[in-house]
């Protein structure tokens, strides 16, 4: 019972306990990827927003281009003093009609400068207009754009734009100053402000070219999100980086309401754990102090009563053996008092927690008698309180059982009678013997016990509390040992319906003797 | 012999131009120029104009032999009429704050840019970016109104993390820009004591990305701290947009530095410098020494970003002038400046023609020498002997650079004493000391100090 006790508890506090934690793990868990992807949206629309200002600059620096090619004359002199002018420029040229580079040419004029260029930018030279823009398919040197291609393991800018004369007039853009624009969009790094990121921009080979916010990733760190930039620029890269802790900031208020919610939760259902399980303490304990009690009162009560009986029993060999009035008193008090000690002894066997140890003493006896034995110390106190005994009694067979486990379920439902229901005036034993089967009905017109009590009866020390008990003394387990007793017999004692009183019917199998 | 055509001319008074750190003497050059034929057109001339000199090494040439000769031009800036008419300066300082700047040199750089700025006045615009592994633009750009913020800003940095130059000097750019302006001195000063290593970190990148800037009119004047500064950037930037530089071998130098760099900043007299020297049939150009320059076939062009005032600025050319037997005097080359003249905001031409006389005796070639010219010239050549010498101890070749050394020693002596000059045999003096300090102990101090006299004779730095 208490064991069972205990894992009900334990299954009342843990499952939900259970529960609840697998509850805030996933809403938690939830709530994290929520918020990263929240966060990496954010980290990308800032980015979105970098490369869209670097494509607004891009594209006003383009068009300069254009205009810079566009308003000179194809000639090498105007286009040498405009090199010198030029921050954007490093060495102009000019591709003519035929799609052959016209300017620079290695000969007497060229610069060490310009010679230089031709060596840099030989294998665009080799094929017939180099440059064609993307949707330019029958006229060549039309359009304008960007080429790029690699030297001396870096990635560099050519920009060309055709001519109104039919050539290309083009230019070796200063890739310093390209990056320099870029940095002039890119934001610096504020003293005052908070590290909580880092913007790389980084080039073709991985190596920063230039980089803000205060927070300064350790060696080899993934970016948190990475993009690329705008064509010329492809293979240039703008990474974002932050504390890894930042990544969880957005959720840590979400996060720390949940699990205080998640905790106040625990700490409600810890509580009713407790709560219950000491309201369950101290009723067990309370039972086991009247279980106590009257155990210590039974064993006081068992010596004097051992010689109440031994001196009942002198006696009556010392009385008049013919005085009959004599004789039924004195085998009153013998009765009573062996009735008594089997009383005191279930008590003790029952307080004992140890009921296995009653053991069936089943003896040849009519069923009838035992009843009739039952009723008869009731008798004086039945008449007192004018309750009319009915006997319907059909067992006068003999057979074997335990005629004092039976005498004492009867005499407990009578001394019941008595005590509960004297208002009803009317007390009604019926007995019943089919086969080994016997069944006594004990009825009274007394108040009667309601449905949804007729189990709690046979609970130890639960008697019923309302005006039927008040006022009668009891110790609470008659009924408990009652049906123990009946089923240590091999039957049971239940409450029957009845519409007149209470009815309960006490079934217990016998043995037939053998003919 | 020289004549000159010109739209306006200025007089050779005699000039006196400082020199560089060694400036032993101060040259008077203007004696040697008498044979110079001075063409004075119709009265009066300008006071507030750049002076132009066009001169030959040898003026006067053996008739029938091919012969090399240096032709030097240049131009020496007027006084400033008027200090407080000066052109305002736009000037942004890029102050290294990295891990390296760590305590003293922090606190004199500091030190050095609040005096500095404390000259400011109040048409001037000035701005403070700092770089560590980023850039922090300390105070932007702004008109000199607030010397309190701009030292409190000065006065939070703090030293920490790597060296993002390339973005420094991008970033201070920018700053300039915002005020850009021809009527203004547009200058980033860069200290920094360290190499790049986030971004661009080649001499290669920051010299085009100066000569870039110098196309815009920004200059860029480079101050490396300490030793442990990559010289060959650091001189490359400062080189290719026309700016200064200088090698503060502790904090306690930048105060005097930035003191000069600031007297230049204030004597600005012209701005956006062009040179076009074309040459005749009668000769070719071979190279030009010391300056960044593009020679396309027989025409020389350079550009100078500004002139200072009182300062001479040259551009030495070595030709080739051709044997002939026709003619006594032939004209070899004209020159060709236009300045905008920051002092009275107008664009000045200045024209001079120079001619070679043929001749039979080698004495009047002697006599007729000009040995200032041919002292410059043999400089610049030493010069680029140290160079090489240099790129030998580069290369692990500590013999080899030490007999380099020697050599141009031995050469800059000879010369010195042939023409009389204390100039070259102080050089002389300067590559045999330099050549004891190849040990790796104090080579790396030796490489900043000749990189700091070299940059100095080839930009003629006054300081």
């Amino acid at each position: 019972m208490k064991k069972r006790l205990a894992i009900v508890l334990i299954l009342i506090v843990l499952l939900p306990l259970i529960a609840i934690a697998i509850l805030g793990i996933k809403v938690a868990r939830d709530d994290r990827q929520l918020m990263t992807q929240q966060y990496r949206r954010m980290v990308d629309s800032e980015l979105a927003g970098t490369l869209a200002l670097i494509e607004t600059a891009l594209g006003q620096r383009t068009r300069q281009f254009e205009k810079l090619c566009s308003q000179r004359s194809p000639s090498p002199n105007v286009l040498r003093d405009a090199t010198d002018a030029e921050p954007f420029v490093r060495q102009f040229f000019i591709v003519n009609k035929e799609g052959k580079l016209a300017y620079p040419v290695n000969d007497n004029n060229a610069s060490e400068a310009e010679q230089a260029f031709l060596k840099r930018t030989a294998h665009l030279w080799t094929q017939r207009f180099p440059f064609r823009s993307s949707n330019e398919k029958t006229m060549p040197n039309t359009g304008s754009g960007f080429h790029t291609y690699y030297w001396n393991r870096g990635l560099q800018f050519v920009f060309w734009a055709g001519h109104q004369s039919g050539q290309v007039i083009g230019f070796e853009v200063e890739k310093t100053m390209l990056l320099a624009d870029l940095i002039d969009v890119l934001p610096q790094t504020d003293l005052q402000g908070i590290s909580d990121k880092r913007v790389r921009l980084t080039s073709e080979n991985g190596k920063t070219l230039y980089q803000y916010g205060g927070f300064s990733p350790a060696a080899r760190t993934a970016p948190i999100s990475e993009q690329a930039l705008p064509p010329p620029f492809g293979s240039w890269r703008l990474q974002y980086f932050a504390p890894q802790q930042l990544k969880s900031t957005g959720l840590a208020t979400s996060t720390i309401s949940t699990l205080m919610l998640i905790g106040i939760l625990l700490l409600v259902v810890l509580a009713l754990g407790a709560y219950f399980l000491l309201a369950y303490n101290r009723e067990s304990q309370l039972a086991m102090q009247q279980v106590n009690f009257v155990n210590q009162v039974s064993h006081e009560l068992k010596t004097p009563l051992t010689n109440i009986r031994m001196y009942a029993e002198l006696l009556a060999d010392q009385l008049d053996q013919d005085d009959d009035i004599q004789q039924r008193y004195i085998r009153n008090v013998t009765t009573e008092s062996q009735r008594l000690s089997r009383l005191i002894q279930n008590v003790l066997s029952f307080a004992g927690s140890n009921r296995n140890r009653l053991v069936l003493r089943p003896s040849e006896g009519c069923l009838d008698d035992v009843i009739t034995a039952s009723l008869a110390p009731f008798r004086p106190a039945l008449d007192r309180l004018s309750i009319a005994v009915e006997t319907d009694l059909n067992a006068a067979e003999l057979v074997i059982f335990d005629t004092d486990l039976v005498g004492q379920v009867l005499t407990n439902l009578i001394s019941n009678v008595e005590k509960y229901a004297s208002s009803g005036q009317r007390l009604r034993i019926q007995s019943n013997l089919n086969g080994t089967h016997a069944r006594i009905r004990v009825e009274d017109n007394g108040p009667g016990i309601a449905p949804h009590q007729r189990q709690k009866i046979f609970l130890p020390f639960n008697r019923l509390e309302n005006q039927i008990t008040e006022g009668a003394t009891g110790t609470g387990i008659g009924l408990t040992i009652s049906r123990s007793l009946a089923r240590l017999h091999g039957g049971d004692l239940c409450v029957l319906n009845s519409t007149m009183g209470a009815l309960f019917e006490f079934q217990f199998s016998v043995k037939r003797i053998m003919p | 012999m020289t004549t000159c055509f010109s739209k306006k001319i200025s007089i050779g008074t005699t000039g006196k131009y400082p020199r560089h750190l060694i400036k032993s003497s101060v040259t008077v050059f203007g004696g040697i120029l008498v044979a110079v034929i001075l063409c004075q057109p119709q009265s009066v001339q300008a006071a507030n104009q750049a002076k132009l000199d066009v001169a030959l090494s040898t003026p006067v040439i053996l008739r029938g032999s091919v012969q090399t000769a240096f032709l030097k031009v240049s131009l020496t800036g007027f006084p400033v009429p008027d200090a407080r008419l000066r052109t305002p300066v736009n000037v942004a300082l890029v102050i290294d704050q990295s891990g390296s700047m760590q305590g003293e040199k922090m606190a004199r750089a500091k030190e050095a840019a609040m005096t500095a700025i404390d000259r400011l006045g109040p048409n001037d615009i000035v701005s403070v970016v700092a770089y560590d592994s980023t850039v922090h633009v300390v105070v932007p750009a702004t008109k000199m109104d607030d010397r309190e913020r701009i030292h409190t800003a000065i006065q939070s940095l703090y030293p920490t993390g790597s060296t993002a130059l390339f973005a420094g000097v991008s970033k201070g750019a920018r700053e300039v820009r915002k005020f850009k302006s021809d009527n203004r001195v547009n200058r980033i000063i860069l200290v920094s004591d360290g190499l790049a290593n986030v971004g661009p970190d080649s001499p290669e990148e920051l010299g085009n990305l100066g000569r870039a800037l110098a196309s815009e009119g920004i200059s860029v004047t480079t101050i490396g701290l300490g030793d442990g500064y990559n010289e060959d950037l650091m001189v490359a930037l400062a080189g290719a947009s026309d700016g200064n530089h200088a090698f503060a071998e502790t904090g306690s130098d930048l105060a005097t530095i930035f003191s000069h760099e600031f007297g230049d900043l204030f004597s600005v007299v012209a701005k956006n410098i062009k040179f076009k020297i074309r040459f005749s049939e009668h000769a070719a150009p071979l190279r030009v020494l010391g300056r960044i320059a593009r020679i396309n076939g027989q025409t020389v062009s350079s550009r100078l970003t500004q002139l200072y005032a009182s300062q001479e600025k040259f551009l030495l050319v070595e030709v080739k002038v051709s044997p002939t037997y026709t003619v006594e005097k032939g004209e070899i080359a004209s020159v060709d400046i236009t300045y905008s003249n920051t002092v009275d905001n107008v664009t000045d031409v200045l024209s001079k023609n120079v001619s070679v006389t043929y001749t039979d005796s080698w004495s009047t070639v002697e006599d007729n020498r000009n040995d200032d010219v041919m002292v410059a010239g043999i400089e610049l050549v030493a010069t680029e002997a140290q160079k090489s010498a240099i790129l030998l101890r580069d290369q692990g070749k500590t013999r080899e650079a030490e007999a380099a050394l020697e050599k141009n020693a031995l050469y800059l002596e000879n010369a010195g004493k042939k023409y009389k000059s204390t100039k070259l045999k102080t050089r002389a003096t300067q590559n045999r000391s330099a050549k004891k300090n190849l040990a790796p102990s104090q080579w790396r101090k030796q490489r900043k100090m000749m990189y700091d006299d070299n940059f100095a004779l080839e930009n003629q730095q006054a300081w």
